[in-house]
């Protein structure tokens, strides 16, 4: 049986996406395993004073892309696998929740999933070093600075 | 009333016309609670000629175990005088020796069925007849007879130009679930010459609420299941299985596409395979259309998406599907898109819900198949609603139950399958660009 990959049927939506995550200037690659294609890259978004090991992720593209959303696998460093559920963002297999499914929008490209996913890695460390009790859902945490603390109380 | 049929193929009955014995035996099946006779084969004294008509019979009903039997000896055959036939349509009573003049068969008080051949020049004609002895007189009784002839005639109570119009179409059905096989088998009794089907789910005891069989097709794939239909019909549509999923096997659904297609469906029951087979279906300029339930079957929807001419089903999502908000109840969403992204949308939906959107779906598709022969429809997107709703905003208010709303979307600008291509693109010879892309990539 005959096969016609995603990007084989809409190139259009390939050079877009491409276009779209050279632009953000994150050093991503695209990689191709079999005939699924997924970014390779790393992210190291954290509050200030947290140093965190770098989020090595590939955002796949899967074969029903982009009438369904891109899977985001971790890489490194290697989670605790009890931190899934809603409360820490990652579905039971690890796999990084960026949207809910019935949310996913077409439109949406891997550029703004990269970014979605550099703001969860923001707010997992965030979390895994105390400055917040709960991640948002949607965008980043407010840390509030040392700065920000004196002003509070003046 | 008849007390029961026989079915017998013509060549079975022909048999007789070419030799010389006065009676013989017709074998094949027996369903004495029916009084069903289903013969196969003609007995002739020297051995046993198995009807041409065999493979059209042999899954009858009747042979199975717990419906009836296997016969050998299913009916005796005898050849009877001119004029039997019509003597002996209605119940006759006759003493014996006057009976046996006729037909020299012995009959017992419980009684039988033979079968009378008489020989005419229009060809041999058969009257089954039932036979007892009571109070010392031969009482007959005619069964009727379903004389089934060499030619298979699956078109004949259908428009002949019709059926012509359809012979050289080809559709492919993604789904089929309740709605998709009901869809299908529409179609092939329309004429449609060829049908693709695709679904990877087997029948279970859930769906014989709504599905086209029962409990003789459990743990059969559903696309085997509508091609024996299909076949159980004699119709001459030619049927192509695939057990796939369209979403997470995408590559090999779209590799079934291709430029002899005339009509896509998608007759799915999840948001994300109606998205799949929607954006395939654009991509490749193919013309779709979308169906099924909203809403636990309180409305059915059938968009026909005609690729950069009508709106697609992204652009109707778009279009109803901007005002997406959880319902403060948690019972009914705001609008029927807000579904579960894999859960079935049409739930708990009646049989008849489902066979009626399935119809209306039939009859667009043969709108798009055959458009010559149709007038054209006010617009590409049809809702139904089973019950009044003001509730929704429109299109899915409906001012009385099975009301019908012919829905004027156009095609959104901003959809990312058919609108236009983003500024980032501009200038770009997009195949070049995306060969380069594809030739610098890094194998992991």
């Amino acid at each position: 049986m005959q096969k016609l990959t995603w990007y084989g049927a809409f190139p259009a939506r390939l050079v877009l996406e491409v276009c779209r995550v050279d632009k953000l200037n994150r050093g991503f690659k695209l990689c191709r395993r079999g005939s699924l294609l997924f970014w390779d890259g790393k992210l190291a978004d954290a509050p200030d004073c947290v140093n965190p090991e770098p989020l090595h992720v590939h955002v796949m593209y899967p074969q029903a892309y982009p009438a369904t959303r891109p899977y985001i696998f971790i890489v490194s460093p290697e989670l605790d696998p009890a931190e899934v559920g809603h409360a820490w963002h990652r579905w039971a297999d690890g796999d990084v929740c960026i949207v809910e499914p019935k949310y996913w929008q077409m439109s949406t490209t891997a550029a703004e999933v990269i970014e979605k996913v550099a703001d969860w890695y923001f707010n997992y460390t965030a979390r895994k070093a105390g400055l917040i009790g709960k991640m948002p859902d949607v965008g980043r945490a407010q840390i509030k600075t040392s700065s920000d603390e004196s002003g509070a109380h003046e | 009333m008849n007390k029961g049929v026989v079915v017998i193929p013509t060549d079975a009955l022909a048999r007789i016309v070419g030799s010389t014995l006065d009676h013989g035996w017709f074998s094949g099946f027996e369903s004495d609670a029916e009084g069903v006779f289903v013969v196969l084969s003609t007995w002739l004294g020297d051995g046993e000629i198995v009807s041409e008509a065999f493979s059209r019979l042999c899954t009858h009903r009747t042979g199975h175990a717990l419906l009836g039997t296997y016969k050998a000896r299913l009916l005796e055959w005898w050849v009877a005088p001119r004029g039997f036939a019509e003597r002996f349509s209605s119940p006759v009573n006759l003493p014996p020796d006057e009976f046996r003049s006729l037909l020299a068969a012995e009959f017992a008080e419980e009684g039988r069925v033979v079968a009378a051949v008489e020989l005419g020049d229009d060809g041999p004609k058969i009257t089954p007849i039932r036979v007892v002895i009571k109070n010392g007189v031969i009482r007959s009784r005619p069964l009727d007879v379903i004389v089934l002839g060499t030619e298979k005639q699956p078109f004949a109570r259908a428009t002949p130009r019709l059926v012509q119009s359809l012979a050289s179409k080809s559709v492919i059905i993604v789904g089929l679930g309740s709605g998709g096989a009901e869809i299908a088998l529409d179609l092939a009794c329309a004429g449609v010459g060829k049908l693709t089907l695709i679904d990877y789910d087997r029948l279970n005891t859930e769906n014989y609420l709504r599905f086209i069989a029962g409990s003789t097709e459990l743990g059969r794939r559903k696309i085997d299941i509508v091609s024996s239909a299909i076949r159980d019909r004699e119709l001459p549509t030619e049927v192509t299985g695939y057990a796939l999923d369209v979403v997470s096997d995408a590559d090999r659904f779209r590799g079934i596409l291709d430029g002899s297609t005339d009509l896509l469906i998608c007759a799915t029951d999840s948001v994300s395979s109606r998205r799949t087979v929607n954006a395939a279906a654009v991509l490749l300029h193919l013309p779709c259309i979308v169906a099924g339930l909203l809403d636990d079957g309180r409305i059915g929807e059938v968009l026909r998406v005609v690729p950069f001419q009508f709106p697609c089903y992204e652009c109707v999502r778009m279009e109803l599907g901007t005002v997406l908000e959880m319902p403060a109840s948690g019972d009914r969403a705001s609008t029927p898109y807000l579904g579960s992204e894999e859960a079935a949308l049409s739930g708990t939906a009646l049989r008849s819900d489902v066979t009626l959107v399935a119809s209306l779906t039939a009859q667009v598709a043969l709108h798009q198949l055959v458009p010559e022969r149709f007038p054209e429809l006010p617009a590409s997107y049809i809702v139904w609603g089973r019950e009044a709703d003001h509730s929704r905003p429109d299109p899915f208010r409906f001012d009385a139950p099975f009301s019908t709303n012919y829905v004027r979307i156009g095609r959104r600008k901003d959809c990312p399958l058919c609108g236009a291509d983003p500024s980032d693109l501009m200038g770009l010879d997009i195949q070049k660009a995306a060969d380069e892309i594809l030739a610098g990539i890094i194998d992991y």
